[in-house]
Formats: C-alpha cells, sequence, structure tokens
C-alpha cells in the first residue's frame, strides 16, 4: 500500500497528479456541454488550432498562454461565425480554420529550429514537467470556468438545450454561444500543454459521455462528468508511475476504462441516453 | 406601425434564407385574445412566419412591430426537440424561468419550485416533474413545452405545428387545453397540417402559400377554390353540423402527412371532436 503512495515524495509529481486531476476536472465540466452541442469535433479542432498558436508565439517570443489563447480564442469565435452563416457547414469550417492552423505551427517550429522537442511537448503533453506557473493556470482557469458555469447555469443550459426558444425567451444566445467558445478555447489552451493537442479532445468528451450514460439529469451529468474527469486524471498519473507509461495516455486510458465498465453495466440503457433519439420519442 | 390593440403587426413581410424569398409580401396582425391558425403545404412558409413573428428572423423587406414590453411563449415543433437531452420535466420547464434577482445559487428555490408544480398541475401533468422527457407520451410533452412557454406568464402563445405527429386523442386534448387558454384571455397563434381536426374549429384561419392567399373564418376561407388555390390540388368541403369538412375529389380524406397536400381526417377525428360521425347524407357539399 505504502508503494502506491511512494510517488507522492517527489515535488514534481504532486504538481503532476495535482494538474492532471484539475484539468481532467475542467475537461469534464466543458465537455458536458461540448457532448451535449455536439461539438466534440470543435473541441478535437481547437486543440489543433492552439498548436498554431502555440508556435506562432514561440517564434515571436511571446508568452505560451497569451499568443495561443488570443489564437485559441479568435479561432474559436471564426469557427462559431463561420457556422452560424451556413454558407458551409460547421465541420468543414472546423476542417479548415483548425487544419490550416496546424499546418502553419508545423511549418513554423520546422522553419525556427525548435520542431522535435517543442512539437513532441504540445502534441503530447509534459505532465511531469509542469511548473508552478502551469499549475497556477489550469487551477485558475478551472476555478473561472466553474464560476462562469455556475453564474449562467440557466441560460447556459436553455441555450444548450433549445436556442430558437432560448432565443424568443430574450436571451442572448449568440452572446451565450460566444462565451462557451471563448470558455472551451481557454480550457484547452490551459490544459493542452499539461496533456497535449492529441490528447486534450479525448479528455472533453469521453468523461462527458460516460456521465450522459450514468444519468437523465443535467445537473447530475455536470457533476457526474466533472468528477469523472478528476478521478481519470488522478488515477491514470498514478498508474502512468507505476507502470511506467505515457502519463496523458494514461489518463486518457483511465477515462476510457470507466466508459467500458459503465457501458457493460448499462448496455443499452445506456446507449439510449447517449444516441442520436433526436425525432419523435415514444407515443 | 403598430395598429390600436395589436399584440404583433407583420407588414408586408418577405423572407429568405439564401436568395431566393420563402415568403412574398406577407401581413398578419394578432391582436390580444385572437386565436388564429396558419395553415398550408409543406415549403409554403408557415414556420418563416412565425420565426419573422417571433423575432428571430429578421425579413429581407417589411417590418415587423411588437407591443413594447409584449411577452410571449414558444413551443416549437417536437420534431426540433433534442430527445436524449439530459433534462427531467422540471428541468425543461424551469430552465426558461430567469434566476430571481438577488437569488445567487443556481438551483431552483422553494418558490420557483411551487410555481413550476403548479404549472404542471394546471396542464394535468403535475406527477411527471421528475421524469425525462423521452418517457412522456407525446401529448405529455407537448404540455411539457407549453408548461415552459406558460412559465414566463405570456400574453401570446405561439405554437408550431402542436398536433403533428400525435394520435387522435392527443390532438383532441390539445384542442381543448389551447381552447381553455385562449378562453384565459391568451392570443394564440399556430401553424398546423391539420385541416379537419385542428384548423376547423379555429375561428380564424390564414391560408399561405409563399403569400397570403386568403384569410378569414373556417367557412370563409376553407373553400374549394382557396384550398386549389393554397394547396395546389382540387378538394371538396362538406359543411356538418356548421363545420367545413375537407375531402379530395373521390370524397374521401387524402393521405395524412407532410406532403403537399393537407392533412385531413375522417368520421373517427370528426367523432372524438363531437361533430359527429362520418359525413353523410346531411352533409352539404360546396364547391
Amino acid at each position: 500500500m505504502t508503494e502506491l503512495w511512494e510517488p507522492f515524495r517527489f515535488e514534481f509529481f504532486r504538481h503532476g497528479v495535482l494538474v492532471a486531476t484539475v484539468a481532467g476536472a475542467l475537461c469534464g465540466l466543458v465537455g458536458t456541454f461540448v457532448v451535449l452541442r455536439r461539438m466534440s469535433y470543435i473541441g478535437h479542432g481547437l486543440s489543433h488550432a492552439v498548436f498554431g498558436g502555440a508556435a506562432a508565439s514561440a517564434v515571436v517570443g511571446v508568452n505560451f498562454f497569451v499568443g495561443a489563447g488570443l489564437w485559441g480564442i479568435a479561432s474559436a469565435l471564426a469557427i462559431g461565425r463561420v457556422a452560424r452563416r451556413r454558407i458551409i457547414g460547421s465541420d468543414a469550417a472546423i476542417g479548415v480554420i483548425t487544419t490550416a492552423s496546424f499546418a502553419l505551427g508545423l511549418v513554423l517550429f520546422g522553419l525556427y529550429g525548435q520542431a522535435r522537442r517543442s512539437t513532441d511537448a504540445l502534441l503530447f503533453g509534459s505532465i511531469l514537467g509542469v511548473d508552478e506557473l502551469d499549475v497556477a493556470v489550469v487551477v485558475g482557469v478551472t476555478v473561472a470556468t466553474g464560476a462562469v458555469v455556475f453564474a449562467r447555469y440557466r441560460s447556459l443550459l436553455f441555450a444548450t438545450f433549445d436556442p430558437e426558444v432560448a432565443d424568443v425567451s430574450g436571451l442572448r444566445v449568440d452572446r451565450i454561444d460566444a462565451l462557451l467558445m471563448v470558455v472551451l478555447a481557454v480550457a484547452i489552451l490551459a490544459t493542452t500543454k499539461v496533456l497535449g493537442v492529441v490528447l486534450v479532445a479525448a479528455t472533453l468528451v469521453i468523461p462527458a459521455t460516460t456521465a450522459r450514460m450514468l444519468t437523465n439529469r443535467f445537473s447530475r451529468m455536470l457533476w457526474l462528468s466533472t468528477g469523472l474527469g478528476a478521478a481519470s486524471g488522478f488515477v491514470g498519473m498514478v498508474a502512468s508511475y507505476h507502470l511506467d507509461i505515457s502519463s496523458g495516455a494514461a489518463v486518457v486510458l483511465v477515462g476510457a476504462a470507466a466508459f467500458a465498465v459503465v457501458f457493460a453495466a448499462t448496455g443499452t440503457r445506456g446507449l439510449g441516453r447517449v444516441g442520436a433519439h433526436r425525432a419523435g420519442a415514444p407515443l | 406601425m403598430l395598429p390600436p390593440g395589436a399584440l404583433v403587426h407583420v407588414d408586408r413581410v418577405t423572407c429568405a434564407y439564401e436568395r431566393e424569398a420563402v415568403v412574398t409580401d406577407v401581413s398578419l396582425t394578432v391582436a390580444s385574445g385572437d386565436y388564429v391558425g396558419v395553415v398550408g403545404p409543406s415549403g409554403s412558409g408557415k414556420t418563416t412566419v412565425l420565426r419573422a413573428l417571433l423575432g428571430t428572423l429578421r425579413p429581407r423587406s417589411g417590418a415587423v412591430a411588437r407591443r413594447p414590453g409584449l411577452r410571449i411563449g414558444y413551443v416549437p415543433q417536437r420534431e426540433s426537440v433534442d430527445w436524449s437531452f439530459p433534462v427531467t420535466v422540471t428541468e425543461a420547464v424551469l430552465m426558461a424561468r430567469p434566476r430571481p434577482p438577488g437569488r445567487w445559487v443556481p438551483w431552483a428555490g422553494r418558490a420557483e419550485r411551487a410555481e413550476v408544480a403548479a404549472v404542471l398541475d394546471r396542464l394535468g401533468i403535475g406527477e411527471l416533474g421528475g421524469r425525462h422527457i423521452r418517457d412522456l407520451s407525446g401529448g405529455q410533452q407537448q404540455r411539457v413545452f407549453v408548461a415552459r412557454a406558460l412559465l414566463r406568464q405570456p400574453e401570446l402563445l405561439v405554437m408550431d405545428e402542436p398536433t403533428s405527429g400525435v394520435d387522435v386523442r392527443t390532438r383532441h386534448e390539445m384542442l381543448h387545453l389551447l381552447g381553455d387558454l385562449h378562453d384565459d384571455g391568451l392570443a394564440v397563434v399556430l401553424t398546423t397540417h391539420d385541416l379537419n381536426g385542428l384548423a376547423a374549429h379555429l375561428p380564424r384561419l390564414v391560408c399561405l402559400r409563399r403569400r397570403v392567399v386568403a384569410e378569414g373564418t373556417p367557412l370563409e376561407v376553407l373553400t374549394p377554390a382557396v384550398l386549389e388555390a393554397t394547396y395546389g390540388a382540387p378538394m371538396e368541403v362538406l359543411v356538418h353540423g356548421g363545420m367545413p369538412v375537407v375531402v379530395d375529389r373521390a370524397g374521401r380524406p387524402p393521405a395524412h402527412g407532410s406532403g403537399p397536400g393537407p392533412a385531413v381526417a375522417g368520421a373517427v377525428v370528426l367523432e372524438g371532436m363531437g361533430v359527429g360521425g362520418a359525413p353523410g347524407d346531411s352533409d352539404r357539399r360546396t364547391g
């Protein structure tokens, strides 16, 4: 048993566990809206867009969080705007904006000679190399995101469930959508350095999907998804140390294992909750 | 310019989603206490007119005037609802209520829960508050969204296809529910495909085919000429007990559905509505 807690003697590990747990909770919280709005592809795309911003900020010597943050927020708002105009589908808009941004990041890292190290760190995260600033950023963003969800709970729920009726009811749905896109971009930015571009999208989707299979209540889904994300981060970090595997991958695999267990336990009932039963309920 | 007594005035409105106009030069005035049905084939622009009236779609030309401070309750088509969304009946109703001033926690207080329970009780679904919205019958689902609209204490209730995809009994219940709400002083505007089961029972109809074809009482507008101009298909109208009954040229109700023709129902529906049996010898055929 004492072996299990052995890595906690190391400060770098304590930092890593704290960041992974908080980042998991943040992704679980934001992921609830991502999954219910069927925006999983946006989460995936935005993490790639942030990669371009990170490359640009490294090249011009701007702080990662400032440069990649502005880039990510601009990408998120651009995606939302293009998608709303309905000229092209939102999936195509995301594909164009985010993959172009990702490609630009690859080119910039390649041109300025820091390709290998920077690309690997951003693609797969460096959870054991986080410093106190990273811890402060992830905790700060998580607290701020929780405060936004707490303060705008009903508006976020209404605009997510039924945007047209929310609009008629006097809610500024466009502002709520923009707020959510900014929150999503900031959450991805804060967690990308820790979990990596490739894995952050999974931590947005897996806990929320698992939580959806467990409950039919929105409020419970929020709590469950946040808790599952946090638990995946904690257990994944501990497992990564003992099994000597990549910490980001371990976090995602623990989440996927929880999904598999819930899937097996709830069967078709759970799948039905997640499923695209959009039109026509049983009469 | 809002006419005296009007809640909403849609004035020569043309709306388009892309380049092609969906509705052209449409005018419609809804006053306090009105009960109006908008009928027309699929693609005739019924929902577009509702959106212009609600203010969610900006007209390309024309103007929509609403009485300042007008409270509108809107019930969308059942087909537009995400039934897999994780909300219970109480959550679905409560989300439309802004958080009361001074209350800083997001969950509902005792007074708000009592308010929701009262609305659900009024609509006969008081015992269903904890159920998921998918675990209800079609009629109960419609009542949930009517309850959400009523929670805002609207002066105007707008419903898009309230009887779409529901059975005869549910349609009957919905008609009575809307009648009761109208009797309580609520103005109601709805769209429907259902000429005999719903539209014929309303005091005022607007026939739409990208523009207003006719407007008046069911007896005035449910005529063979107006119906052919609206639906592009020949139809006959029987008058039974003072109420029009639409049938096709062969004397039978055309197929129910969302095709270009109207959804008209036969004897079973009419019995359910207390109108009587199948059109028989005593019916007066017009057209």
